[in-house]
C-alpha cells in the first residue's frame, strides 16, 4: 500500500551524452559501477528511499538520455520535477559549454522554483582535467546553484549530491506550507513575494499543440 | 472485468496511488517497481501523443470523442429499479447524485494511450483535464477469449465496450477522488494519497464492478 513513504520527489539527470549521468545514478541507487558505456535510451528510473526528519522519503531519479535524438518529449519530463542536476564531465569541454543549453532548456520547460545543482563528474581523473574548479564554481554561482565535482568511479560526493538536494527540497517544501500559513493569518507579510510568479525570462514554446503531456 | 490493480498517476508522472485486488502482480512487483511502471506509462503516453499523426489533429473535428454514460458501473447495485424501490439514502457525501453523473461526457485523451492490450493483462487509461492519469489494469484479456464467451458480439465492438465501461468507471474514481482527496485539508498536492476513506470507497466499487 501506499502508506510505505510520505513523500514522492522527483529528480532530473540532465547534461550532455557521456558524461557519465547513468554512472552517477547507478553508483547512488546500487552502488556500483560499470565501465561499459551503454547509451540511455529515452528515460531510465531509479528509486532510492530516504529518511528525512523522521519521514519515509522516496527519490525516484529521472536519468534521461543525453543524445539529441531523444529530445523530442522532454518537456513531459521536465514537468513537476522538484530537482534538476545537471551533469558535466570535467575532461570534456564541450559538455561544460552545453550546461548553458541546459539551463535554458530548465527555464522553458521546468518550474521557476526548481532546484538545481551543477555537478562535475569524473573528476578522478585529475589529469585529463580540462575544466577548473574555479570557472565552474564561479559559473555555479552567477547562475544561482550549488556545485560539486563527483567521481562515479570512486564515489566522491555522490552521496552527498542527491542528498544535499534532498534535504534543500524538503526544505522549501516546508518553507512553503510555513510561508502559506502565515500569509493566511496575517496578509501583510510579504515574505514570498518572489515565489508563484510568472518567469517571463524564458523563450515561448513554438509547440504546445499536444494538449496536456 | 477483474481489476487487479488500480493506479493513479500525477501530471509529472509520479505514482501518488497504487492499490492491489489480487495477488496477480502484488506478489511480484514491489512498490519500487509500480513507481518505474507509472513513469514508464507516463512516459508511453507522452510518445503515444507524438505518434498520433498531425493531419488526424488537424481533421480532429470529425472524430468523435464522446463516451456514452453507462448506468451504475461499479456502484452498489446495478440494478437502479431495485436501488429506486429500497429508496436508500444517498451516502456518497458529495453533491453529486448516486451515480455521480448521468449524462455521456467527452473524453479529454484525444491524443495519448487510451488501452493498451497484452497477453497477460489490459491497461485502461482515463485522462482528466488536468493531466492526472487514472490507470486500470485489468487480468482480462479480450483476444484469448473464445468466441462464445463474448457472444455474437465482434471482438472489436466487445473491445470498444470494455474501454467505455473502463472510462466510465474510471471517471467515477476521479469523483470520488475530487471528493476525498482534494477536498482533505491535510493533503499536499501531488503527493502519495494517504485517505483512508478514498481508498475504501475505490475497493467497494472495485468489489461492485465483478
Amino acid at each position: 500500500m501506499n502508506s510505505e513513504y510520505d513523500y514522492l520527489f522527483k529528480l532530473l539527470l540532465i547534461g550532455n551524452s557521456g558524461v557519465g549521468k547513468s554512472c552517477l545514478l547507478l553508483r547512488f541507487s546500487d552502488d556500483t559501477y560499470s565501465n561499459d558505456y551503454i547509451s540511455t535510451i529515452g528515460v531510465d528510473f531509479k528509486i532510492k528511499t530516504v529518511e528525512l526528519e523522521g519521514k519515509t522519503v522516496k527519490l525516484q531519479i529521472w536519468d534521461t538520455a543525453g543524445q539529441e535524438r531523444f529530445r523530442t518529449i522532454t518537456s513531459s519530463y521536465y514537468r513537476g520535477s522538484h530537482g534538476i542536476i545537471i551533469v558535466y564531465d570535467i575532461t570534456d569541454q564541450e559538455s561544460f559549454n552545453g550546461v548553458k543549453m541546459w539551463l535554458q532548456e530548465i527555464d522553458r520547460y521546468a518550474t521557476s522554483t526548481v532546484l538545481k545543482l551543477l555537478v562535475g563528474n569524473k573528476c578522478d581523473l585529475t589529469d585529463k582535467r580540462v575544466v577548473e574548479f574555479d570557472v565552474a564554481k564561479e559559473f555555479a554561482e552567477a547562475n544561482n546553484m550549488p556545485f560539486l565535482e563527483t567521481s562515479a568511479l570512486d564515489s566522491t560526493n555522490v552521496e552527498e549530491a542527491f542528498l544535499t538536494m534532498a534535504k534543500q527540497i524538503k526544505e522549501s517544501m516546508a518553507k512553503q506550507k510555513l510561508n502559506n500559513d502565515s500569509n493566511n493569518a496575517n496578509n501583510s507579510s510579504n515574505n514570498n513575494k518572489d515565489k508563484g510568479n510568472v518567469n517571463l525570462n524564458g523563450q515561448s514554446l513554438t509547440n504546445s499543440s499536444s494538449g496536456c503531456c | 472485468m477483474a481489476i487487479e490493480t488500480i493506479l493513479i498517476i500525477n501530471k509529472s508522472g509520479g505514482l501518488i496511488y497504487q492499490r492491489n485486488f489480487s495477488d496477480t502482480f502484488a506478489s511480484k512487483l514491489n512498490s519500487n517497481d509500480f513507481l518505474i511502471i507509472a513513469s514508464t506509462i507516463h512516459s508511453v503516453f507522452a510518445i503515444a501523443s507524438q505518434i498520433t499523426p498531425k493531419a488526424l489533429q488537424i481533421t480532429q473535428n470529425n472524430v468523435d470523442y464522446v463516451i456514452p454514460y453507462i448506468p451504475m458501473v461499479g456502484m452498489e447495485s446495478s440494478n437502479p429499479q431495485q436501488n429506486r424501490n429500497n429508496n436508500l439514502p444517498v451516502k456518497l457525501g458529495s453533491f453529486k447524485g448516486p451515480d455521480y453523473f448521468k449524462e455521456s461526457f467527452v473524453s479529454w485523451n484525444k491524443s495519448g494511450l487510451r488501452q493498451l492490450n497484452s497477453d497477460q493483462f489490459t491497461m485502461y487509461i482515463y485522462q482528466t483535464m488536468t493531466g492526472l492519469k487514472f490507470v486500470a489494469l485489468s487480468s482480462n484479456v479480450l483476444a484469448n477469449k473464445p468466441a462464445s464467451q463474448i457472444g455474437n458480439m465482434d471482438k472489436g465492438k466487445a473491445q470498444n465496450l470494455a474501454s467505455q465501461v473502463a472510462d466510465n468507471f474510471l471517471r467515477k474514481i476521479y469523483c470520488v477522488y475530487c471528493d476525498y482527496v482534494m477536498k482533505d485539508p491535510f493533503y499536499s498536492l501531488e503527493m502519495p494519497i494517504k485517505s483512508e476513506l478514498f481508498d475504501k470507497k475505490v475497493k467497494q466499487m472495485v468489489g461492485n464492478l465483478s
